[in-house]
């Protein structure tokens, strides 16, 4: 056996290469990771839209990942939806919040992709992202499911008048909004009216929302609108509708971010739901508004 | 406790049993110039046919009891003195008091001193400390420094430069009990890191136990650095003016009553904020000082009362950078007293010590931010020694309570909260024969928060085959240790010093370490000594303020939530030491590894064979390097010191301390589901997190080098400095900055010159 200590040679060479090395790296380079995502599939809405950013890097970098590729598919039924680019936009540098102000921040760049579809309460879909060469951005998110509804009567308390509505299976409403379905003036033309209501005028416990829908409150707001936009009388009330958003879970924990792998953001849902009904003329009435011919 | 009331007693019986036969020794052992007391200094008694030998204590003190009645020659000796050598009588039932001086030896003999002190210099993670040890580490300064010497021993990891943290051992400065004069600092190092509160004009000694340490010690689940001040030349007045770049320092010493009555006091102040932009051309905007007084006194020749008072107070930005954000604050004040009792004829001594502290610390993260912690703690104590021959036998009992209020930023609101601890400990040294020392003991604590009362065994021991004065030596030690305070610091930014003092939530298990060492060392020539120590400590329960590993979307300048992690620090320390007269050579390596344990539940969100979204919750155990996990660290100190001259030089590499790399940054906003805004716009700057403590900072390395040259004049003298702090100017690396993409590196070559002229008591 050779004693010459030869072989610690290379080894303090390998120690003072090392020692020497003095920069430093502070990404992950293993290819995952590239995307950002935000946005969320609106059963509101007829087009769907996301906006997608690949992560900025310390240092400039030559290679920026292109989103390519933006499908969502409908888990059940493996439907998919190919997306289009909408628009590819250099960012606001001054506004974005302390991104590092070199010459490869300034030429940043951001997509926003779109779809038309409306999603379909109570499915789930995923969304991919991909460029050529990096590990595809997942995103999941199951659109809630549509919820039973209770329509009450109308109750009449001296002068007022409310209703209650139940939505089963929504457990915190993004918005509630009622829709007073009109005929004004003469010759009659049809008008709409809608009226937010805030939490005062809801309460959601578990999977269950109650909203009150107070006539008397909103017939002031609903006649001033009308006379405004649309003159009279007379207001004859022809329907009502009331629609609920409902969030998906993703909403309630955004910070945990459990639905998205290999990236960053935001990726949800929001489901929709109206439910709609008559008033009894007499009622109609009693609240203010005109009788019908 | 009846147990050790049955215990006391049968002692007590046992005592009276032995005085009535035989005589005993008391005494103490000082320095005839200082009148300091010497510690660790060998004091035999020897007639025909029967030598004894024992070490004195702390405070210089040795006891012989059973001495059969007659005549004895007593002899003390110690490291750079000269042995000194008495007759006395022993009668019966008598206890002779002993006090002996003993005075400087000449350069020629320390040698021959140092040979039969060579192999007992360390001992199971403890090492001790003395001001001469201090002067031998390069500083940018006329005088030593207790900091810059522990920095040279293996197994203490400092992330820079600046900020004032040590770990030893794995643990983190909050794990480290500090004591100055027995009162508990909670901040003692400098925002500077060459400088702490201990520099080597004020330091008598200090004995540092990087772990395994006795049941006189509790509170903290890490290491213990117990710093003995000196007591002041109580026959001479005494002082000292100096000037560097870093510091200005004025330290004066009077014997207020000759011979029995000092006071000492001292005053420190930086100067480098206002002279680094002329010396450097660049601003170090760090401000740093302290104030020590302290006054003891002999009362009479068996008891002595010591009073001390210390403030400290540290600012400035650690990040380097200019204004308000990321500036640091924290200020120490600490007033206590000890009083000491050495019974003239029985061999009990008791100690009876109590204390108030005060720690505030500031942290502006940013300019709409504040994060406060202020902590007051009060503490008393009363030690009894039971000096018997082959064995001694120790107890005490404590109570401590402390006053916390913290904020740790704008959005929380400020929180005030107090805790309680009390105990007893008891330990006894025990020689089981003349080649086995072991101490065994334990300590009972109990908190008002954590669960329960904690019981802690303790065992220190040395074996030394060929008896004590055997070239080798082998130590071992174990230990249990509680900790109910948690010092909270962002463990993710080392720019951020604060440290936010809260007690253990309630009801939650406290902190919990256990540690085992064992350790070997060797004189291999009088002058050459060897030393190994193996350690492990199992952690539980350890307070982390850490970046989540399942969420990685959290703002950064965020304090994160308190985590509980396990985990373990195990390692070896290897030290080589060569002191000559003239020519000092040490060696420190270690080898370590500290990584930390975090259980905990992850959500996942995937489909199942039906397209349906299933939420699973998975276990996992995450296991990472804790944020100061140097592996590899060495340490070479050389000082060479012919005449008047002293060349100093201190040449220390690191392997890179561990950090949590990016993915790169996000700033897309969070959409509301009512409307598109989130298509356009910025959100709040976010970092994408990879995998916790994956990657590594580059190596540390740096030289500094000093020179000395000293004047003697009549009656005073002059010491000269020049230094080079960082020789060949690395950058190293002290933090890098995440959001703003920017490395901030420690000092850059700094040349020093400075002087200090000393009045010679």
């Amino acid at each position: 056996m050779d004693s010459r200590p030869w072989h610690i040679v290379p080894l303090l060479a390998l120690a003072f290469l090392t020692a020497c090395d003095n920069t430093i790296d502070p990404v992950v380079d293993d290819g995952t990771h590239a995307f950002a995502i935000t946005g969320y599939l609106d059963m509101g809405a007829d087009t769907q839209f996301v906006r997608i950013a690949a992560l900025r890097q310390p240092e400039p970098s030559a290679s920026t990942p292109v989103p390519r590729s933006v499908v969502t598919t409908r888990l059940s039924t493996h439907e998919i939806v190919v997306w289009q680019e909408a628009s590819a936009s250099a960012g606001d540098v001054s506004s974005a919040g302390g991104i590092p102000s070199t010459g490869e921040a300034a030429s940043r760049r951001d997509h926003v992709f779109f779809a038309p579809f409306r999603p379909a309460a109570g499915a789930s879909y995923v969304i991919e992202i991909r460029d050529s060469g990096t590990g595809a951005l997942k995103g999941f998110t199951s659109v809630p499911d549509a919820p039973a509804i209770e329509i009450d009567a109308p109750r009449v308390f001296g002068g007022d008048v409310s209703q209650r509505l139940a939505f089963d299976g929504i457990a915190e409403p993004a918005r509630v909004r009622a829709a007073y379905n009109l005929h004004v003036g003469s010759p009659q033309r049809g008008a709409r009216v809608e009226v937010d209501y805030d939490a005062r005028f809801y309460s959601s416990a578990g999977n269950r929302v109650e909203i009150f829908v107070p006539y008397d409150l909103d017939f002031e707001r609903v006649r001033q609108e009308v006379m405004d936009r649309f003159g009279g009388p007379p207001i004859i009330l022809e329907r009502m509708e009331l629609t609920v958003r409902a969030l998906s879970r993703e909403w309630l924990s955004p910070a945990t971010a459990t639905n998205i792998e290999n990236g960053e953001g935001f990726f949800a849902s929001v489901g929709e739901f109206t439910a709609s009904w008559s008033i009894a003329d007499s009622t109609a009435e009693r609240i203010g508004f005109d009788a019908g011919p | 406790m009846r147990t050790c009331i049955l215990l006391i007693l049968l002692l007590a019986c046992s005592a009276d049993g032995a005085r009535a036969q035989f005589g005993s020794v008391i005494g103490r052992v000082v320095d005839a110039r200082s009148t300091e007391p010497l510690a660790d200094a060998n004091v035999t008694l020897t007639s025909i046919g029967e030598q004894r030998g024992t070490a004195t204590d702390a405070l210089g003190r040795f006891t012989f009891t059973n001495i059969t009645p007659g005549t004895y020659e007593l002899a003390a000796s110690h490291v750079g003195y000269v042995t000194s050598t008495l007759t006395i009588e022993v009668a019966f039932g008598q206890i002779v008091s002993v006090d002996t001086r003993l005075d400087p030896a000449p350069e020629d003999l320390e040698e021959v001193v140092v040979e039969a002190d060579a192999s007992a210099a360390e001992s199971v993670g403890r090492f001790h400390i003395d001001a001469a040890d201090l002067e031998r580490i390069p500083l940018p300064d006329v005088s030593g420094d207790l900091a810059s010497y522990l920095l040279t021993r293996p197994g203490v990891v400092s992330p820079g430069d600046r900020g004032g943290q040590l770990f030893i051992r794995g643990g983190t400065p909050a794990h480290n009990l500090v004591l100055l004069d027995g009162m508990r600092v909670y901040q003692p190092f400098h925002i500077v890191g060459f400088y702490s509160i201990f520099p080597s004009d004020l330091v008598a000694r200090a004995d540092v136990f990087a772990g395994g340490f006795g049941a006189r010690y509790g509170g903290r689940i890490g290491s213990v650095v117990d710093v003995r001040s000196r007591n002041g030349n109580k026959q001479r007045v005494t002082g000292a003016i100096s000037m560097a770049p870093f510091l200005a320092s004025v330290h004066a010493g009077l014997p207020f009553v000759p011979g029995a009555v000092s006071l000492v006091g001292s005053a420190r102040e930086s100067i480098i904020e206002r002279l680094s932009p002329g010396l450097l051309g660049r601003e170090l905007p760090y401000r740093f000082g302290d104030r020590f007084v302290k006054l003891h006194a002999y009362l009479n020749t068996t008891s002595s009362l010591s009073l001390t008072l210390l403030n400290s107070f540290d600012e400035g930005n650690i990040a380097g950078l200019a204004g308000r954000d990321r500036f640091s604050r924290w200020i120490n004040t600490s007033a206590g007293g000890r009083y000491t009792y050495l019974h003239p004829e029985t061999a009990i001594m008791t100690e009876i010590e109590a204390y108030g502290t005060h720690y505030s610390s500031r942290f502006i993260p940013s300019d709409d931010e504040e994060r406060t912690s202020d902590i007051t703690s009060y503490h008393g104590e009363m030690h009894v020694g039971y000096l018997l021959d082959r064995l001694d036998v120790h107890f005490g009992f404590f109570g401590s309570t402390h006053l916390m209020a913290y904020n740790l930023g704008t959005r929380d609101a400020d929180v005030s909260e107090n805790v309680t601890e009390a105990g007893v400990y008891a330990y006894v040294p025990w020689d089981v024969v003349e080649s086995l020392h072991v101490e065994p003991g334990v300590r009972i604590q109990t908190f008002t928060n954590g669960i329960g009362t904690s019981v802690e065994p303790r065992l220190r021991g040395t074996w030394s085959p060929g008896g004590i004065l055997d070239r080798q030596r082998f130590t071992g030690a174990l230990g249990i240790y509680h900790q109910q305070l948690l010092g909270l610091n962002n463990q993710r930014d080392v720019t951020d010093a604060f440290f936010a003092w809260v007690p253990n939530p309630r009801f939650s298990p406290l902190p919990r370490s256990s540690h085992v060492i064992l350790g070997t060392s060797r004189a291999l020539l009088p002058y050459l000594s060897v030393s190994v120590d193996l350690y492990r400590r199992s952690l539980r329960n350890v307070s982390f303020a850490l970046l989540d590993l399942g969420v990685q979307q959290r703002a950064l300048r965020r304090p994160a939530p308190l985590e509980r992690v396990d985990g373990s620090a195990r390692g070896i320390d290897l030290t080589l030491e060569l002191t000559r007269s003239h020519l000092y050579l040490y060696a420190g390596y270690s080898l370590s590894a500290v990584t930390y344990r975090l259980e905990r539940e992850r959500e996942r969100v995937r489909p199942d064979d039906e397209g349906v979204l299933h939420t699973s919750v998975q276990q996992t155990d995450d296991t990472f390097s804790a944020p100061h996990d140097r592996r590899h660290q060495l340490n070479l100190v050389a000082q060479l010191a012919f005449g008047s001259y002293e060349l100093s030089a201190r040449w220390q590499i690191g392997s890179g301390l561990p950090f949590t790399p990016i993915h790169g940054y996000v700033d897309l906003p969070v959409p509301e589901p009512n409307d598109r805004d989130h298509l356009s716009g910025a959100g709040p700057q976010r970092a994408s997190f990879g995998e916790a403590y994956s990657k590594r900072l580059p190596t540390y390395h740096r030289l500094d080098v000093s020179a000395e040259r000293s004047f003697d004049f009549e009656g005073w003298g002059l010491v000269v400095h020049a230094g080079i702090v960082n020789v060949y100017d690395r950058a190293n690396i002290f933090s890098y900055d995440l959001l703003l993409n920017r490395r901030i590196d420690q000092f850059p070559i700094i040349p020093t010159v400075g002087m200090k002229i000393q009045l010679d008591g």
